[in-house]
């Protein structure tokens, strides 16, 4: 007998989680993305080319990171945030925080020369050029957005340690996946399955079409 | 007036710009030609102030840089008018329309930028440009992408605008800097090979 309310509890504890974390990962990228990219610093090809080789950073080992930070014995230990969707956020924000500040910096750094020209001769602020570049392809931070969901959605290591996959709390999709096959309910794994396999050709349609839509 | 003495401009080590000395005068239209990576358009920028010399000096009664027609000007990702107007929130000034509505982008206006030709994107740029009524005209090779019905009327236009304004313009073609241009300054690797009044120019090279 398949139990659809654990199914649809662990599709909600996905999409809470792996939303709330592409947010603050991507408010932060944007932030830190320009001021790292239209700033001239000390270490800044260093930072840049840290967090482009944190790209690949393995789900587990971010996720083991986020667990010696905030377990009990860690720095992090009196927020008590271990095995709550907090911590999976954490987790999740780790592991895609990377990929989406270095994708924000790169078409920043590509563009920024271009519009610092054009825009200062009509006597433009920073905070209009800024502006006038973050309203200018709303297709490539959607991109960002979308690329950072699909593998926040979509991993399994970091998410299950540090949220220790607990019915009703934190067990999500990939954790229920692995569970369920684990016990020989394999038509649980397979719904489980084809919803992520259906959230991630929806965020590659969409992505296909923001790409079309810049090159008409 | 425009007084250029022992400019020098390098960019990556490399020298775009090697003792340049002339003066270019207001109120006239000077075309500056040349080939490819002779410097033209680092010229232009230089005397809009939007670069600096690496050495030398450079005169000029602009303050600060003045809005100017670059190679690849800025497109956003919207409609015609809405690429039209934006720029307009940062300087404000009084939209002249003139251009937009002989090139008949008014037509299209609601059209979103990336169904435009490349022709039809430039006539946009130009137009958004000449929208802001400027005394000091800085055109990076105004022409490209638009075909001959459009680029004559590119030479009406500008040639309405040449008598009450001072228009520097780099191009290619010399079939259109004989119609618009009072002088002509040719470049030849960073250096100033012939800069003449037009006929003279003629005269000399040949062309």
């Amino acid at each position: 007998m398949i139990n659809y309310q654990k199914i649809f509890e662990a599709i909600s504890i996905s999409l809470h989680v792996s939303i709330l974390s592409t947010l603050f990962a991507f408010l932060l990228s944007l932030f830190l993305g320009y001021l790292i990219a239209i700033n001239k610093f000390f270490l800044k090809k260093t930072i840049i080319a840290c967090l482009a080789s944190l790209t690949s950073i393995p789900p587990v080992c971010a996720g083991l990171i986020v667990y010696l930070l905030i377990s009990r014995s860690g720095p992090l230990g009196w927020m008590e945030i271990l095995y709550t969707p907090s911590a999976m956020i954490i987790a999740q924000f780790f592991i895609i925080f990377p990929i989406m500040i270095t994708l924000i910096i790169n078409y920043i750094e590509d563009e920024y020369p271009r519009f610092r020209q054009e825009l200062n001769s009509y006597g433009a602020s920073k905070r209009d050029l800024i502006f006038l570049m973050i309203v200018n392809k709303k297709s490539i931070y959607f991109t960002v957005l979308l690329i950072g969901f699909g593998r926040a959605i979509s991993e399994y290591g970091a998410a299950a340690i540090v949220g220790g996959s607990i019915d009703h709390v934190t067990r999500n999709m990939t954790s229920m996946i692995a569970l369920e096959t684990s016990k020989g309910n394999i038509i649980v794994g397979v719904i489980l399955g084809l919803v992520l396999i259906s959230l991630s050709l929806i965020i590659s349609f969409v992505m296909s079409v923001m790409k079309k839509k810049d090159h008409v | 007036m425009f007084k250029l003495e022992k400019i020098f401009y390098q960019n990556n080590q490399r020298n775009i710009l090697n003792n340049l000395n002339c003066e270019i005068p207001l109120n006239k239209t000077t075309v500056i030609m040349g080939k490819n990576g002779s410097g033209k358009s680092t010229l232009l920028k230089l005397l809009n102030k939007i670069i600096l010399p690496s050495s030398g000096k450079l005169r000029s009664n602009l303050k600060r840089p003045v809005p100017m027609l670059f190679q690849k000007p800025i497109e956003f990702e919207n409609t015609v008018e809405y690429n039209f107007l934006i720029l307009h929130k940062i300087k404000k000034h009084i939209i002249n329309r003139k251009w937009f509505d002989e090139f008949g982008l008014d037509g299209i206006k609601d059209q979103h930028i990336n169904t435009l030709s490349g022709g039809e994107k430039q006539k946009l740029f130009l137009s958004r440009l000449m929208s802001f009524n400027q005394n000091n005209l800085f055109l990076d090779e105004p022409n490209q992408g638009l075909d001959l019905e459009s680029e004559k009327l590119f030479i009406e236009l500008i040639s309405q605008e040449k008598h009450k304004k001072t228009i520097l313009i780099t191009l290619h073609d010399f079939e259109i800097a004989k119609k618009i241009a009072d002088s002509i300054l040719y470049l030849d690797k960073g250096k100033i090979y012939i800069y003449e009044e037009t006929h003279q120019f003629f005269n000399k090279f040949q062309v």
